[in-house]
């Protein structure tokens, strides 16, 4: 350490100066006392506030996204079960259809068998009409042809 | 560049420490205006504008100057709760100035030709006898008598306890010198360490980057140094705060 020389100049340790505690003491005890003074009267309560309103906040909001979620759950509930009924609801009109169909097909069915029936039955008619004309007009022509056969056949 | 010779290496790392009157020459009053005196003005100005500024507005999110006032007031505020209880609560807002008296103390000292008013043992020496006068008052009163069951430690066994009463007052009424020792001696060691290499780099010429680069280190080691030990003298006043709520541990 230094050992001689001006005003500024350390002898040893200058925190072992005792001369000058009265003046340290005095002036820690002004900044601590005014320390105190502003973090009890102009900090904290401040503080306190916007530590209290920030957590009130979330809190607020933490329950109002909690209740949003409850009613969510909620109308997926409501929605399944529209969904299912509506599905049911499908599946009904689809049977129905179905039947439906069926028994249309069926009807139509047996009408063409009908009708095919009563068609068939009206061309045997034609037919055996058509056949007895036939054989008339072949008698007519046989008894017509016959004697010109045999005269021909015959030489006279 | 001169290299060590007698009249240009000449390091006084302890001048920073010299407590001189600001306005005024010669005599040293009790109420003379000094640069010590001057920084904790700071100190206090910076406290004001951290702490009173920064959270004005008080914002839901808070910004960054009001983000930093938060984050230390709420790690005091927590540590308060975690090592004293609830009941230490009350004793917050005193926890919390000496905190912040220390931690500006310490960071501002760390400014080149500022004053590190902690270095001073007549400072932190104040400041431990306070909590130790107050945390010992506060024992006898919340528990009377019972206080002194700190000394006598009835967990152990009986023949081994006149020993431990001996320890235990040993220990007890060291704690102020310890506890101010440490600060003070932390913050002047790191100091006139910094002041050492910066007088070697005065007379290395070239060479000085050996020793910058040191001070770069012993700095950036100090950043940390001086947060900690404003960290450790609250953390051991809220166990002494402890103790004499919760003397029966």
């Amino acid at each position: 350490m230094a050992s001689s020389g001006g005003k500024e100049e350390a002898v040893g340790m200058p925190q072992l100066d005792f001369s000058n505690f009265d003046n340290q003491s005095f002036w820690l005890v002004v900044f601590l006392v005014a320390v105190f003074v502003v973090i009890k009267v102009l900090v904290m309560p401040r503080m306190e506030a916007t530590l209290t309103n920030r957590r009130k906040i979330i809190e607020e909001d933490i329950q109002e996204a909690e209740e949003f979620r409850d009613k969510a759950v909620e109308i997926e509930k409501t929605l399944n079960l529209e969904l299912e009924s509506a599905r049911k609801k499908a599946n009904g009109i689809l049977r129905t259809g179905k039947d439906q169909i069926k028994e249309n097909m069926t009807e139509a069915l047996s009408d063409i068998d009908e009708k095919i029936d009563e068609m068939v039955q009206e061309s045997n008619k034609n037919i055996s009409k058509i056949k007895q004309k036939a054989d008339k007009e072949v008698q007519t022509l046989s008894k017509k042809l016959a004697p010109e056969i045999v005269r021909a056949i015959l030489p006279s | 560049m001169a290299t060590g010779s007698d009249s240009t290496f000449d390091i006084r790392p302890m001048d920073q420490f010299i407590i001189s009157p600001l306005f005024s020459e010669g005599e040293l009053n009790w109420y003379t205006f000094t640069n010590q005196s001057l920084w904790m003005l700071v100190g206090l100005i910076g406290i004001i504008l951290l702490f009173v500024f920064g959270i004005r507005k008080g914002d839901v999110v808070p910004g960054r100057i009001q983000s930093i006032a938060e984050v230390i007031y709420v790690f005091v505020h927590k540590m308060v709760i975690d090592i004293a209880g609830q009941e230490g609560l009350k004793y917050f807002p005193y926890i919390f100035t000496l905190f912040l008296l220390i931690l500006f103390g310490n960071v501002l000292g760390l400014l080149p030709y500022s004053f590190t008013f902690t270095s001073h043992i007549a400072v932190t020496g104040i400041l431990a006898l306070l909590v130790f006068i107050s945390v010992t008052v506060l024992g006898f009163v919340k528990n009377g008598l019972k206080f002194l069951g700190l000394f006598w430690i009835s967990s152990a066994p009986l023949a081994l306890r006149p020993v431990l009463l001996i320890i235990e007052v040993i220990s007890y009424f060291v704690r102020p010198v310890s506890h101010s020792i440490r600060l003070a001696g932390n913050m002047m060691a790191g100091h006139a360490v910094i002041k050492v290499f910066a007088g070697f780099a005065g007379v290395m010429g070239l060479g000085a980057i050996a020793p910058i680069l040191a001070i770069v280190a012993v700095y950036g080691l100090e950043m940390l140094v001086v947060v900690i030990q404003a960290y450790v003298f609250t953390i051991l006043t809220c166990v002494y705060l402890n103790d004499a709520l919760h003397p029966g541990h």
